[in-house]
């Protein structure tokens, strides 16, 4: 780790002022990437500035035919909260299985669509579920949201804030998850909301996050695991690496989409 | 995985708890190089699963619950009639998780898979054998 300087930001004005102040700034969240990234020395940040003493920015709110889920809310909070469970029970399913018992009580829905990790799972429920992504600056919708690998159409001094979920009439999500790392190998999440149906994947694009369109179609015509399972992926733009090949990751897609459907509700 | 029952022979048992501790470790090892655990070096050197973020150590719930016993024949090389427990587990592990996964490929004529055993290289194995199948 390369030496850097710590501030904790007592406010989001004040955090924002740090980051520009900072000759080369981060926003801390839950640090379950940024630690790491430091401690192998991949970056070297002059400043972080800790999130973590911020008011307003923890907390799950129903909003009715909505859930705003506040950006330094835990993972362990999302996957114990009873207003999640009810009004979307794929989005804390989701939660309940990212990384292990150590991660989700660190790590924050904030960090990881802010981070973007193409195979983070958070970023397939903000696109599937069509969230809006709320900032300090202005409302951002989830296909205007992700803009490639480890990257977003954030500014620089941009902070998420919240993140709001409109309530589905369904939606599922199904991951097969890297052995080692247990970040998805590929996630599907497929979601109904107001009558329009919307398929995400993470994992497997050579961009992050994407929707996929052929599923998309298949479901509107018929909401069925055999819909998606039917639908034959190409294997270009995706992922190829240690773990599977991108004809294996085309393959999971449609069998992570069908799981993904049969475990809607 | 839904089971595992491994029998050895150890000698006497002077400690059966920490025979079985032994085992169960040796299983875990045995399974992981199985199915799990493989060095991957890129073709600069570059060793590709460096940290157990794309190392995959066998975890506990990597694994089913173990049923474990001893058979065995007191050694006769040492007054305390003991032989070693050291790892036992791991000699017959691999081959009884590979044979199993043969075993479950045989209907579609698969005869021969690489250690570790991953997904992908399971999904390998059927799509190639069901290649050579269209094509007879």
């Amino acid at each position: 780790m390369y030496q850097f300087n710590y501030q904790k930001a007592g406010s989001q004005d004040d955090a924002v002022s740090a980051l520009s102040s900072a000759e080369d700034g981060k926003f801390l969240a839950g640090g379950m990437t940024l630690i790491p990234t430091l401690k192998m020395r991949l970056a070297q940040p002059s400043n972080l500035v800790d999130l973590s003493g911020i008011d307003g920015l923890v907390g799950i709110e129903d909003g009715g035919d909505s859930i705003t889920i506040g950006a330094m809310t835990r993972h362990v909070e999302v996957a114990s909260s009873d207003v999640v469970g009810i009004k979307i029970p794929a989005l804390q399913r989701l939660a309940g299985n990212i990384g292990d018992p150590q991660v989700r009580n660190r790590g924050t829905i904030g960090g990881s669509i802010a981070n973007n990790d193409p195979a983070a799972d958070y970023p397939a429920a903000v696109l599937a579920l069509n969230a809006t992504v709320i900032t300090n600056k202005r409302e951002i919708a989830a296909d205007d949201f992700f803009d490639g690998m480890f990257a977003t159409n954030l500014e620089e001094d941009e902070l998420v804030t919240a993140i709001r979920f409109p309530v589905p009439e369904k939606a599922g999500y199904a991951k097969f998850p890297n052995p080692a790392s247990r970040y998805a190998l590929v996630g599907v999440m497929v979601a109904q909301t107001g009558g329009e149906t919307r398929v995400s994947v993470t994992g497997a694009g050579q961009d992050g996050v994407f929707r996929a369109g052929e599923i998309e179609s298949a479901l509107s015509g018929s909401w069925s695991a055999d819909a998606a399972k039917g639908v034959k992926m190409s294997d270009d733009d995706l992922n190829s690496d240690i773990h599977a090949s991108a004809e294996y990751r085309a393959h999971l897609i449609s069998v992570m989409a069908s799981r993904a459907v049969d475990a809607a509700s | 995985m839904i089971g595992f029952t491994a029998v050895d022979d150890v000698g006497r048992v002077v400690n059966p708890m920490i025979v079985a501790g032994q085992v169960h470790g040796g299983l875990a090892q045995g399974v992981g190089q199985a199915v799990l655990e493989g060095c991957v070096y890129d073709d600069d050197g570059q060793l590709l699963t460096g940290s157990y973020m794309d190392y995959t150590m066998p975890r506990a719930d990597d694994l089913p619950n173990f049923d474990v016993a001893t058979q065995s024949v007191m050694g006769a090389s040492n007054p305390l009639e003991v032989k070693g427990v050291g790892e036992v587990g791991a000699i017959g592990s691999p081959p009884a998780v590979v044979n199993a996964i043969l075993d479950a490929l045989a209907p579609l004529g698969v005869e021969n898979i690489s250690m570790p055993a991953t997904p992908n290289r399971v999904w390998q194995a059927i799509q190639a054998s069901s290649v050579r199948q269209a094509a007879e």
